[in-house]
């Protein structure tokens, strides 16, 4: 008997074409997750503690781009996962628009030349100090 | 009755017969052969005639460019896929993952405040 060929055949290549071509179409069309907060890892609920209270009633959009942040939360050193913690409710209750022009001027920022940079964080700081 | 022998002449007569050259056939055959070739040929020339259906013509096309229509159906499927793709983006189903450009923006120690209008664009543009 011979043996069967480790090749796939003709047809089976092109249904496995079509089938990594389609897959991805099926994946976009199904709603994201929408995991509780007891449904989270450790981990996560780590990154995400300051969110405990008001996760549940989070969209499953949100819930993403919050889970999004554990990995980079992770690779933080101490003082920037205490800075990131701190800001976390506040950033979970911008709207999306305000969202993405904070976005933005932080890439603006970091686009700028050092010089520069280092002028318009000293104006920042002062600019969003309480006692300005 | 030899029932044997009366069911294996019929099988046979049919051999014998298929495999017997055309000028053993009787010039009665012949001319009925010959008949049924012309009219046929007849009906065939009438065929041609006709105007070609469109199911025909698209026929023929298909089974002349059947390689076009392959890697065309593939590249209609990819298109669908880029422009379904730019939908779902603008849509906001399929974001881009903002989540380093975020992280970065929120362990800095500046506030949150001041990277929203018009703080910021009061400090940069100075």
């Amino acid at each position: 008997m011979s043996p069967r060929s480790a090749v796939p055949s003709r047809s089976k290549r092109r249904l496995l074409l079509a089938g990594l071509l389609v897959a991805p179409l099926i994946a976009l069309a199904s709603p994201p997750a929408s995991p509780d907060w007891v449904q989270l890892s450790t981990d996560q609920q780590t990154a995400l503690a300051p969110l405990s209270r008001d996760w549940d009633r989070f969209s499953p959009a949100k819930k993403q781009q919050m889970l999004n942040l554990v990995d980079d939360y992770q690779a933080l050193d101490p003082a920037g996962r205490q800075r990131l913690q701190a800001r976390l409710k506040g950033w979970s209750e911008l709207t999306p628009q305000q969202q993405d022009e904070a976005r933005a001027n932080w890439k603006r920022l970091q686009a700028l030349p050092p010089d520069e940079r280092a002028a318009a964080y000293d104006r920042l700081r002062t600019l969003s100090s309480p006692h300005h | 009755m030899n029932h044997d022998a009366h069911d294996d002449r019929l099988p046979n007569q049919l051999t014998r017969a298929l495999d017997a050259p055309t000028d053993a056939l009787t010039l009665r055959q012949q001319e009925r052969l010959k008949n049924a070739r012309l009219a046929a040929l007849a009906r065939y020339d009438a065929r041609a005639e006709e105007p070609t259906r469109i199911t025909e013509t698209a026929g023929i096309w298909l089974s002349h460019h059947a390689r076009l229509v392959r890697h065309g159906s593939a590249a209609l499927l990819v298109g669908l896929l880029a422009l379904a793709s730019s939908l779902w983006l603008a849509e906001g189903r399929l974001t881009v993952d903002e989540s380093p450009t975020e992280a970065s923006l929120l362990s800095n120690d500046l506030p949150l405040e001041a990277f929203l209008e018009p703080t910021f664009s009061r400090a940069v543009e100075k």
